[in-house]
């Protein structure tokens, strides 16, 4: 029996009438995976907040090596050889990674009272060698660095403490397929080293690879902690849910299907930068999944498809009038609606009111006589979005940031479908969502195909690629490197192969 | 999940109103309710309001137009200079559009060479204002005795009547207004969406110099001419009534209108009031600071309290 390394003990924390953690008790043992799973809302992010220091606890207690273990404030918490990667980006924008990483422990850097950037800059690339993370300049701003880069900052913040237990929310939906590599490379040293993980993801297949055991959580309680190899995937989706859940979400079929017409010509596109002499054609009623490494382009063809991202060369155009397009309202006039990956970044205005969302990517559709747009029309389109796509919210005024990741997704992906878009792409469309609305959201784009509409899917999840996708395209270094057909052969080990 | 509080930032100026109307009607008893100092009130409060509306396009954006005070200015000047030669009816189109003209230089400022909005319109407020001396020779223009038909409170009631009109319909219910709360809100989103966030941020800034522009007019045929101090702090005082009243200082989706002529309306009975208490000037403007220091703390606050709540995930 190992021992125990940190404990939790009936943690309890309420917002307002809501109990987000109900007598939450846990052991981590040294030297051992522990996963933390539950579906949105079960009260995850607020056990490691509170452990991390970031937010009080009502009561409860915690020990660290057998000691009581009060943090008042992340820097407690770090002192106490704890780092933490927490779900929402916890970067500073305006300051350099270096001064990110050692934010509030400067002072070992002070030469007469004044930072020696030098030795700050140097420490910082010790830590990537150490760890063989990827190397982000240090004196780069935070706020120019890509999600994936971002993560692997505060991944070097959490690991600059040589951490007796590193806690990891939710981190790798943001990583690319090789980051993740590197970062289950840090976990097992760290394991080697008889220290603990503490991780949170919503990747049931992931978790159990990586966990030597797992806790489950449901509506802020604790449901049970097994060993990762009592447990299958099936047995734990079930003791999240609390039900039984449809084994397999993928499509069933094993052959691409879709009709011939072609709805959008992606013809030899290039960016100048990200991607270069793309052609894609999308049929209609296909899926076409495009798939890379972390910086293969993926994302921004994505980006340059919907008109937002300039391209160089090259042109796009879409079957329905022959249009070419220049500008985003263009793509979206002709049919095109688009979920950007970076769900509270780049698609939704979290401090803002469900209906107000919905509404902004519909504005002149809702227009009336002399440009009129009334109120009612936009509670209207409001309320129709959380009813048809079941979004759990008290009422289409509440601000979005008051709903889980999966619900918010669910009003992204709403307010498109709600105006039968004919053309959807959809970046990293599950990200940071549970299990329950996966299975929602995949179910909905097989409806959407058998309506005879198109997807263009850019996903860094290859078992959501293959399990969906027509056709799937691997990009390697800026270009298409391959195309595979919908079949039985199509393995992610193939793709991957492609990839590296 | 979420409980519905009192919200401070829309109760708080009507608290605000309330009291400062109980505080002058017990301090200043009948005066405050006579003809005489309504009309104050009301003089005070429109100008205030019109200036508001335009600069409501601009701070719902998350930007700021210093200039309102230079470009009412500006185009007072050059608007009755013009007027004396096509006709003095012609002020009142000639001042809206040299002061959209104006603010359209601001807009293609902010939006297409990246200015942030605070240093482009504070440059424009020193322009502006010197090209007033040049062109005024630094002298008062005295201006058509017709144009002070405009003061009349039919004339000047019509006026405000559909500048409030045209400013709640513009800004609540149209694309235009609602994309000016959504670029404050998230930027990035509303590019994403295929909104035109350069050209709805230059039109912002043109809405807010035509309503300076209107604010002119209003300020000439009410002095009857054209000083070359005129509007001097405008700005500040529109500002003032504007997050007085509740507006974010960031923008977004929680600035409307009527937030503006409820700042306008305590900003001039505080003021009225203050004045017929033999209030010092220091003292009014001593206690205009600290409500807005109050009321801008209280929003923050009101805000806090809902991102704390975000948490509960």
């Amino acid at each position: 029996m190992k021992d125990i390394l940190f404990k939790v003990q009936n943690m309890n924390k309420s917002f307002g009438i809501t109990r987000a953690n109900h007598n939450v008790s846990m052991e981590i043992k040294r030297g051992e995976v522990h996963g933390l799973i539950g579906e949105n809302g079960s009260g995850k992010s607020t056990l490691i907040s509170m452990i991390s220091g970031m937010a009080e606890r009502d009561s409860g207690e915690l020990f660290l090596n057998g000691k009581p273990y009060e943090p008042v404030s992340p820097l407690t918490a770090l002192e106490s050889h704890i780092g933490t990667v927490v779900q929402e980006l916890g970067l500073v924008d305006g300051l350099s990674v270096a001064a990110n990483i050692f934010l509030g422990r400067m002072d070992r850097f002070k030469k007469l009272n004044i930072i020696d950037n030098a030795a700050l800059y140097n420490e910082v690339e010790e830590i990537y060698k150490k760890w063989n993370l990827p190397r982000i300049n240090p004196r780069t701003l935070a706020g120019t660095l890509t999600v994936e880069q971002k993560k692997i900052v505060e991944l070097t913040r959490a690991l600059s403490i040589d951490p007796d237990i590193l806690i990891l929310d939710e981190i790798t939906a943001a990583l690319s397929y090789n980051t993740r590599k590197i970062l289950f490379d840090i976990i097992d040293e760290l394991k080697a080293k008889g220290k603990s993980i503490l991780i949170v993801t919503h990747d049931i297949e992931e978790l159990l690879d990586l966990s030597d055991e797992i806790t489950i959580l449901r509506d802020g309680e604790k449901v049970a902690t097994k060993r990762a190899d009592e447990l299958t995937e099936s047995s734990l989706k079930k003791l999240m849910v609390g039900r039984e859940i449809e084994g397999d979400y993928y499509r069933a079929d094993n052959e691409d299907d879709y009709k011939d017409e072609v709805v959008l010509k992606i013809n030899n596109i290039s960016d100048g930068e990200n991607f270069n002499e793309v052609s894609i054609d999308l049929h209609k009623g296909e899926i076409v999944g495009l798939c890379g490494l972390s910086d293969a382009g993926i994302h921004e063809v994505a980006e340059a498809v919907f008109g937002v991202r300039p391209i160089v060369s090259g042109e796009i155009t879409l079957a329905n009038g022959n249009r070419k397009i220049e500008s985003a309202s263009i793509a979206m006039a002709y049919g095109m609606g688009y979920v950007p990956k970076d769900r509270d970044k780049q698609a939704l205005m979290v401090s803002d009111s469900i209906e107000n969302n919905v509404t902004l990517s519909m504005l002149d559709d809702l227009k009336g006589p002399l440009g009129f747009i009334s109120p009612g029309k936009i509670t209207d389109v409001g309320k129709r979005v959380i009813k048809d796509y079941k979004v759990i919210a008290v009422n289409e005024k509440v601000p979005l940031a008051s709903l889980s990741g999966g619900n918010r997704q669910k009003v992204n992906l709403g307010r498109w479908l709600l105006q039968n878009k004919d053309i959807l792409i959809l970046d990293s469309p599950t990200r940071g969502v549970d299990v329950g609305v996966k299975a929602y959201i995949y179910d909905i784009m097989k409806q959407l195909k058998k309506k005879g509409v198109s997807i263009l899917l850019v996903s860094d999840e290859l078992p959501e690629v293959i399990g969906l996708s027509d056709t799937v395209y691997v990009f390697k270094n800026s270009k298409i490197e391959k195309k595979f057909r919908r079949s039985e052969e199509l393995t992610e080990e193939k793709i991957i192969e492609v990839m590296l | 999940m979420m409980k519905r509080k009192i919200n401070l930032e829309y109760v708080l100026p009507f608290g605000f109103l309330l009291l400062l109307f109980i505080i002058f009607s017990i301090i200043n008893g009948k005066a405050f309710f006579r003809m005489h100092n309504i009309k104050t009130i009301i003089d005070t409060m429109i100008p205030l309001c019109i200036g508001g509306y335009g600069m409501l396009f601009v701070i719902s954006q998350g930007s700021i137009d210093m200039s309102a005070g230079s470009n009412l200015a500006f185009s007072a000047t050059l608007g009755a200079i013009l007027a004396s030669k096509l006709g003095s009816i012609t002020i009142l189109p000639l001042c809206i559009l040299i002061g959209a003209a104006v603010g359209f230089v601001n807009g293609i400022l902010v939006s297409r060479f990246k200015v942030s909005s605070i240093m482009a319109t504070l440059a424009q407020l020193i322009v502006l204002r010197s090209l007033v001396v040049v062109l005024s020779k630094g002298n008062v223009i005295f201006v058509h005795p017709s144009i002070l038909k405009l003061n009349r409170w039919g004339a000047k009631g019509i006026i405000f009547i559909l500048a409030t009109i045209v400013a709640i319909y513009l800004f609540q219910y149209t694309k235009l207004g609602f994309s000016s709360r959504s670029v404050g809100e998230n930027e990035i989103v509303c590019n994403y969406v295929g909104l035109k966030t350069k050209w709805i941020k230059t039109i912002a800034y043109i809405i807010a110099g035509a309503f300076a522009g209107l604010a002119a007019v209003l300020s000439v045929s009410r002095i009857g001419g054209v000083d070359p101090n005129m509007g001097q702090a405008f700005e500040l005082q529109v500002m003032l009534a504007v997050f007085v009243g509740g507006v974010p200082v960031n923008g977004g989706s929680k600035s409307s209108i009527v937030k503006i002529i409820i700042g306008a309306l305590l900003f001039s009975i505080l003021q009225s009031g203050l004045v017929l208490s033999n209030a010092k000037s220091e003292t009014v403007e001593l206690i205009q600071g600290l409500m807005l220091i109050i009321m801008v703390a209280a929003i923050l606050k009101a805000n806090k309290m809902s991102t704390v709540k975000t948490m509960n995930e």
